[in-house]
């Protein structure tokens, strides 16, 4: 997959904010920009390990009892 | 020994118990203390003297203060901790205005319960998302042991007032290093229980699937002490597992004869300057290892951690960044801001990968009981530095504080950090941590190892010369 050109980051970032109802100011997009694109290079490690179906994520969900239930 | 020394607190409360001294006069060396060294270190956000000094005169008349294993020992924590009265800052400015909070977190109570008492709260990164507190709302908290360098965070506060003899014990949080880092920069012992171990109830949440809380102390036995205090199942944590109450202080004699232990290698010797390679090998002689365990795919895990706590950290406080960005530290802010827009994929292959991690490492610990690395790849650099050299690669200072941490917090495993000094050809003054890994529910072994090496006299807490 061909890495996004600038321009096409800029716009990604301001349409998932506006997703998300965040406001990004131009002083603060240099810095967004640079920090999403950090991320990416993450996200390239963590995406490049195959896994397989049996390799459930690290979250496990515990029923909340309710309090004075004995079972 | 004089209260106006700085004692550790096993000293102190032995003192205490015996009646030699009082805990008013305990708590008031302490604040004392404080007060001619806050200038020069910036640890403390909230100092309570009134509070600590009603508490500590309640010690001195308690019928159980003879059988308090902490009695009188003055402690702080980090400002993300709740204490009744105050606004649970978590090192921001917007929580500044939250209400007070109504009673104190459950492991300041249970320390407070062994005696011990609270004479404040300690600055920290933002929202505790940083290396190296240099908080912009309430200054840099200085390395007392070079006030031109950063202390390590995000509890920089925490290992900041144990190294420069403010107080003998402090609790700070960890979610990517956050405690064995600064105990690294600042030459103090810091523990990271396992995952779930501690309960963090009554803390304010950074990353809520990595987050540990734990204690930084002068010596290995008062870690030891701090940490017995506060174990038990808190049902209000969720995280928190039902395990009964496994006592370390009476282990810490026991050495380390008859353990398996190995150098943790790969990223973990790539990702090191030299002085933290030295600290692993003087470590590493003293406990006659030769051994190289090399865990798989340590770099990705690392990404993985990073992912979790970019979206989870985000996502917690996307209110107030639609809301109020301007008032976020300008040190967290685009970071924030950026990592509130990470897809979903991201998020849920990185946790799929810790679990994969955490299976391949178990793995490892079937032939090894403890695994030795750095702690941080270097001493600590100048408050301001932006670049570092590691690996022969020029990475983000601030970032890279936290390398050799995350990829053994990511997956729960209790560490304990001990100082080593003299390493560093250009800072022979400052001191560098040495991380003691064991598998899930082992702190016995990372203590044990710890308090031996302590015994041999090549790791030490001294308390700065900050006066």
């Amino acid at each position: 997959m061909a890495a996004p050109t600038a321009d096409a980051r800029e716009a990604a970032v301001r349409a998932t904010a506006a997703q998300l109802g965040l406001v990004i100011t131009a002083e603060q997009m240099p810095g967004v920009l640079r920090y999403t694109g950090l991320a990416a290079m993450m996200a390239e490690q963590v995406m490049g390990l195959a896994l397989t179906p049996a390799d459930e994520p690290a979250t496990v969900f515990l029923p909340v009892v309710p309090q004075g239930d004995g079972t | 020994m004089s209260a106006a020394s700085p004692a550790t607190a096993g000293e102190l409360a032995a003192q205490v118990r015996g009646g030699q001294l009082r805990a008013v006069d305990a708590v008031q060396a302490a604040l004392d203390r404080i007060k001619a060294t806050e200038p020069r270190v910036n640890a403390f956000t909230a100092v309570l003297a009134e509070r600590a000094l009603k508490r500590a005169a309640l010690i001195d008349q308690h019928e159980r203060r003879a059988r308090m294993p902490l009695a009188g020992v003055p402690f702080a924590v980090k400002n993300l901790f709740d204490v009744a009265g105050l606004a649970t800052l978590a090192g921001s400015k917007i929580e500044a205005t939250a209400a007070p909070a109504a009673r104190d977190a459950v492991l300041v109570r249970r320390l407070e319960s062994a005696g011990a008492v609270l004479v404040g709260a300690l600055n920290m990164d933002e929202y505790a998302y940083g290396f190296t507190t240099e908080n912009t709302h309430y200054g840099p908290t200085r390395n007392p042991h070079d006030p031109t360098r950063i202390s390590g965070g995000s509890s920089g506060g925490s290992a900041a007032a144990v190294a420069a003899g403010q107080v003998p014990l402090t609790l700070g949080s960890d979610t990517n290093g956050s405690i064995r880092v600064p105990a690294s920069l600042c030459g103090t012992f810091g523990l990271k229980p396992t995952f779930g171990r501690l309960p963090r109830t009554g803390s304010y949440p950074f990353v809520a699937s990595l987050d540990h809380l734990g204690p930084f102390a002068r010596s290995v036995a008062d870690l030891a002490l701090a940490y017995d205090a506060m174990q038990g199942a808190d049902a209000a944590d969720p995280a928190c597992a039902q395990r009964g109450l496994e006592p370390v202080t009476p282990l810490l004699a026991q050495g380390v004869g008859g353990l398996r232990i190995g150098v943790l290698g790969g990223w973990f010797r790539d990702m090191a300057q030299p002085e933290a390679l030295a600290a692993v090998d003087a470590v590493a002689q003293a406990l006659g290892v030769t051994r190289l365990v090399e865990w798989p795919e340590v770099a990705r895990a690392r990404a993985a951690a990073f992912l979790i706590t970019a979206a989870e950290g985000a996502t917690l406080h996307l209110s107030d960044l639609r809301t109020r960005a301007q008032d976020f530290d300008p040190m967290t802010r685009e970071r924030f801001l950026a990592n509130a827009l990470i897809p979903a994929a991201w998020l849920v292959q990185s946790q799929r990968l810790r679990h994969w991690f955490a299976r391949r490492v178990a793995k490892s610990f079937e032939t090894v009981d403890l695994l030795i690395a750095p702690a941080t790849p270097c001493v600590a650099p100048a408050i301001g530095t932006e670049w570092l050299e590691v690996a022969g690669q020029r990475l983000p200072a601030r970032a890279s504080m936290g390398l050799l941490t995350q990829p053994v917090s990511c997956i729960g495993l209790p560490v304990a950090t001990v100082p080593l000094w003299g390493l560093s050809a250009s800072a022979p003054h400052m001191p560098i941590g040495v991380q003691l890994i064991a598998a899930p529910w082992r702190e016995d072994l990372c203590l044990r190892a710890a308090a031996h090496l302590e015994q041999l006299g090549l790791v030490h807490a001294p308390v700065a010369r900050v006066l």
